[in-house]
């Protein structure tokens, strides 16, 4: 589904990645590890577009992003860490307008409005402005705009930053169900998370990967049989 | 294409609206357009048939107040992070830069337009040739699209809105203040640049031929190429960001 091949990035005269190398298949949830500064969230923009890549290529379904960008992008979302949705626009208008960029037809916008307000229990603050909005609503907003188009991959920088416990595993539940079907790639710090979300690990370090094996495998080559303590033996000096 | 470019635009439209600020600019505008008109000039002795009176102070009024509308249509993308959000979703970035540039110019006409009920008014007190005050209105319109393209290339390369607010109020009152033309025959000989040539550089030279009742190709091209120029630099300083 999502090949990564030999990717490079700069930023400046920086080099953020170096030679990165795998691919993500459907029904996966993978989390990106790594330590502050490794790479992580360039990586995560460097496949949503966000970031042009230096060298190396990322090729979704089958395109790339210099065919044409609008199609590589169609089926892929990504929220960043900081959340980012418009103050002055109401949940039900936000999701509209990233709807609209998405080309969903209005019948579709519908059903799955309905669906992930049910879902992420967005009901109540349907029609309040996004400003009014507790941290944990804002995410939870960034979040549904990202699903509105129900996209097969779906990239998440630390989704759960700012979610109370009962609302962490309120969305753990629902990626975990989500990833069923679709593929999620998820950056987090929180080992707990990993544990109970992903099926497969990357793991960054100074924008090399030095990773790429299953929480399982992570847990058998641990003195202490846990991914934390796996993680900080592979990223410590 | 052209509906991610309405998609943005409407939504950029709508956030005007969302802000009290757009009253006062508007409210601005009439009030400097209409103080200038019956204050600063000759109005009263010697009121002419076009309201050239009225549309001669446009490009300077304009130069100041149009970057007020465009220094948040960057700026904002930065504050709330939403230039993320923006640059991940399946649509070309010419349409996000479209959208912005076309949202501020519906804008400016409607502010422009807030100054219909000063013709109304003189209309009723002199002999009014209207035909001719419309294609000014539609000069006007046009010279305000290549002053809001210059300042929406301004914001894309300013982080926040108050940088961005300058750098374009300055971009457009050199544009609009400085004549090359005049500067180019000053240190050229006329043989080597003909003087018509060098006056269609002037910015002020264009859109006052244009009020004088000259609408000419020349004027629409050089409006016209003015505005697809600065969207084109937006559009590099955007992919640029991207890098």
């Amino acid at each position: 589904m999502l090949v990564v091949k030999n990717l490079v990035k700069f930023l400046g005269e920086r080099q953020i990645l170096h030679n990165i190398n795998f691919c993500l298949k459907k029904g996966e949830i993978i989390a990106l590890l790594g330590p502050n500064g490794s790479g992580k969230t360039t990586l995560m923009r460097c496949i949503c577009g966000f970031y042009e890549i230096d060298a190396g290529e990322i090729r979704f379904n089958g395109k790339t992003i210099e065919n044409g960008r609008c199609e590589f992008l169609q089926d892929m979302a990504y929220v960043p860490e900081s959340g980012g949705i418009y103050p002055e626009m109401s949940v039900c208008e936000y999701l509209m307008f990233v709807a609209k960029l998405r080309h969903i037809d209005k019948e579709k916008f519908t059903d799955n409005l309905v669906y992930l307000a049910k879902a992420l229990d967005l009901e109540s603050v349907i029609n309040q402005r996004c400003e009014t909005l507790s941290k944990g609503y804002k995410r939870r907003v960034a979040l549904a705009g990202a699903m509105i188009a129900r996209p097969k991959l779906l990239v998440l920088d630390e989704p759960t930053e700012g979610l109370d416990p009962l609302q962490k595993q309120h969305l753990r539940d629902f990626l975990k169900n989500y990833g069923k079907d679709n593929t999620v790639l998820v950056s987090t710090h929180i080992m707990e998370e990993v544990e109970m979300l992903a099926e497969r690990v990357l793991m960054i370090k100074n924008g090399r990967l030095i990773c790429d094996t299953t929480t399982e495998e992570m847990k058998k080559l641990s003195a202490e049989s846990s991914v934390e303590d796996y993680f900080c033996t592979m990223v410590g000096d | 294409m052209i509906k991610d470019i309405m998609t943005c635009a409407s939504k950029e439209f709508w956030f005007y609206f969302q802000s009290k600020m757009i009253y006062l600019v508007v409210f601005v505008y009439a009030a400097i357009s209409a103080g200038l008109l019956f204050y600063g000039t000759d109005f009263y002795s010697n009121t002419s048939e076009n309201m050239a009176q009225f549309f001669i102070y446009q490009p300077g009024i304009l130069a100041t107040i149009i970057p007020v509308l465009t220094m948040r249509l960057w700026a904002d993308e930065y504050k709330y992070n939403t230039l993320e959000i923006i640059l991940t979703q399946p649509i070309k970035i010419a349409a996000l830069v479209w959208g912005k540039f076309l949202a501020a110019w519906s804008i400016s006409m409607i502010m422009i337009l807030s100054s219909v009920g000063m013709w109304a008014i003189i209309a009723q007190m002199v002999s009014l040739d209207n035909k001719w005050i419309l294609l000014n209105y539609l000069a006007t319109f046009f010279m305000a699209g290549s002053l809001c393209a210059l300042s929406t290339m301004a914001a894309t390369f300013c982080y926040n809105a108050i940088a961005a607010f300058l750098t374009a109020m300055g971009l457009c009152v050199l544009f609009v203040m400085a004549n090359p033309g005049t500067w180019l025959l000053k240190i050229m000989p006329a043989d080597i640049l003909p003087e018509e040539l060098a006056r269609a550089c002037d910015f002020r030279w264009q859109f006052e031929n244009m009020i004088m009742g000259e609408i000419s190709l020349a004027a629409l091209v050089y409006f016209g190429l003015l505005i697809a120029a600065s969207l084109w630099i937006s559009l590099i300083a955007v992919e640029y960001k991207r890098r």
